[in-house]
Formats: C-alpha cells, structure tokens, sequence
C-alpha cells in the first residue's frame, strides 16, 4: 500500500468514525442476538446501506447511544444486556448516482430476557423495509415474534 | 416530496377550479377526490373482518407513517429544506375502520391554501364489512405515485408481514 493510499484509508476510518459522531458497537456480553440482512436498492445506480445504532434505555427512559454496527448482507452477532431495554434504530441509507442521499428509520425496543437468542431479520426491497424480531427458548428452542414497539411504549420506573 | 405536494395541489385546484380550496376532513376528500384531476379511488376484496383490518392499520401506521422527512435540494443558485410532517389516524367503530394519512409541511412550503390541523389529506382508506371474515377496502388516492406506500397498506390490509414503505423514496 503506497503511503498516499494509507493516508487516505485512516483518514476515511477517522472520518467515518470518529467525525461522523458514529462508534462501532462494542460489548464483552455473550452474543445473544443474531441479525440477518437483505437489501436491494432497487437499481444499479444507487445502494443501499443499513445499519442499527443501539441505544441504553434509562430507567427514566432516556436514551445513551452506544454503538453502531454496519449491516451487510450476512449476518451479525451481537450482545446485548438482558433483562434491561434496549432501543435499536435500524437504519437505511440510500444513495444513487442520479439522486439525494435518503435515510429511513425502524426503531424498536427489545428487552431480552436471560438465556434468550434473538434473531432479527432485517430488508429493504422494493422501497419496502422490514425487521422482524424472533425470541428463541433455549429449552423448547421454539420461536415466537416480538412485537415491536416505539419509544412511545417505554414507561419509567 | 416537492413533487408530490404540487399534484396534490393540481388534484384539488383542477377539481375546485382553482376557487382556493383544499378538503379540510376526510369525508370532503372522499367526496371530492373522484371528480379530481389525477384522482383515484380504488376498490377491493380482502378476506378478513373490517375490523382485523383496522388492527392492523393500527399496529403498522403509528410505526410506519408517524414520521418527519426532511429533504433538501441544492443548486449552483439556491438550496432548499422541506420539512414534513406525516400524520396517520386510526378509527374504528361498528360501521368501517378508517386509515386517513395527512401531511403537513412545517418548513419550506408556504401553504396558500387552508391547512386542517393535521395537514393536507394525502389518501384515506375505508375497510368496509361485507361479511364476517370480509371486507371491502376502499382507497382514495393519487392515481399517481406512492408505489410503495400503495403496496405496504395492501399488505396491512391483506395481514401480510410486509413491513413500512419508505417515505423518502
């Protein structure tokens, strides 16, 4: 890697994350949620990016923004605390050769419980987003959907 | 977003003559939307209770359709920033469930027409009983745009899983 190269690659990483105000999403937790992504810009001359900055609810129901991590076209592992909320905005960006730079949210709090596995199936097709929440038991290893809900469902304690 | 707004200005000012005047509940629009330039009211069959249907819309527009989008454009000459407020209601009572979706431009817009409280009315959906496990969904809309937005309340409609259109695009 010529020097130029290097410069341009830590200065893209110091940009991206540290100017940007954005962090990656750290935790020394056992992974316990599972995200899986399909995006589909809809044309050639644009793409999309997604995306789930995960916020600290407060007993107050404040929020603390913790992290972020990128989502490709894969899956993620995470942890996240159990048995506490958790505010996740999962975010898509759209940016196109012949048009603006669009961002939508989905957000929703989850609160998992102890032992618990999670698996949230996240897309974006056809100008149509989605994220789906499973809660898996780890006895029965049955799934059931979580309903999603906004800020609005938070109630202090 | 710019786009949109000058046809709901066209639909009503072609259907009013231009006399200055926007509907102002969503019964006007229902009225008013048929005989308007670009109008469209859409009809079909969905086999569930109207009142399933209502659920639904009020499961999936508070999350879907409860939100600000700012857009901005910008020339060698000028830059500009819409914002605007999307506003969905909910109704349901023995005779229909009703999804009325209403904009309200807060920053870029000068509203020259009587703004309702919560907006321009954008599109109002009826889901109306034929029978137990039936319904008739009734769509008054743009015969224009909102593809997606079209396809997500079909889909509510219908109990599909299929998530929020989005707005920006």
């Amino acid at each position: 890697m010529t020097r130029i190269k290097y410069a341009a690659l830590v200065f893209t990483i110091w940009f991206t994350t540290g100017c940007s105000g954005l962090k990656t999403y750290h935790s020394d937790l056992e992974n316990n949620l599972k995200i899986t992504t399909q995006t589909d810009s809809g044309s050639i001359f644009s793409s999309m990016q997604a995306a789930v900055d995960i916020h600290k609810v407060n007993p107050d129901c404040s929020t603390e923004y913790t992290g972020t991590i990128q989502l490709d076209d894969s899956s993620n592992d995470i942890g996240i605390p159990a048995d506490r909320s958790s505010y996740l905005v999962f975010v898509f960006q759209k940016s196109g050769l012949f048009s603006a730079e669009t961002s939508t949210t989905y957000n929703t709090l989850i609160r998992p419980r102890n032992g618990f596995q999670y698996i949230a199936e996240v897309s974006y097709q056809e100008n149509i987003y989605n994220v789906i929440i499973n809660e898996i038991d780890p006895g029965s290893r049955t799934s059931r959907e979580i309903e999603t809900r906004g800020m609005y469902a938070c109630r202090p304690v | 977003m710019k786009i949109r707004f000058v046809l709901y200005i066209a639909i009503f000012s072609i259907l009013n003559g231009c006399a200055g005047h926007m509907p102002q509940t969503a019964d006007e629009f229902r009225k008013e939307l048929p005989g308007a330039f670009m109008g469209e009211v859409e009809k079909f069959q969905v086999s569930r209770s109207y009142a399933d249907i209502g659920r639904s819309f009020q499961k999936m527009a508070p999350q879907c359709l409860d939100v600000r989008i700012k857009s901005t454009s910008q020339s060698n000459t000028s830059y500009s920033v819409v914002v605007t407020k999307w506003n969905p209601t909910v109704k349901i009572n023995d005779q229909k469930a009703e999804l009325h979706i209403q904009q309200l431009h807060e920053q870029g817009v000068l509203n020259v027409y009587e703004v309702p409280e919560k907006g321009y009315y954008m599109m109002v959906v009826d889901a109306i009983p034929l029978g137990k496990n039936s319904s008739e969904v009734v769509m008054y809309r743009s015969s224009v745009g909102n593809k997606a937005l079209i396809r997500a309340i079909k889909g509510w409609a219908a109990g599909e899983k299929i998530g929020c259109p989005d707005l920006t695009a």
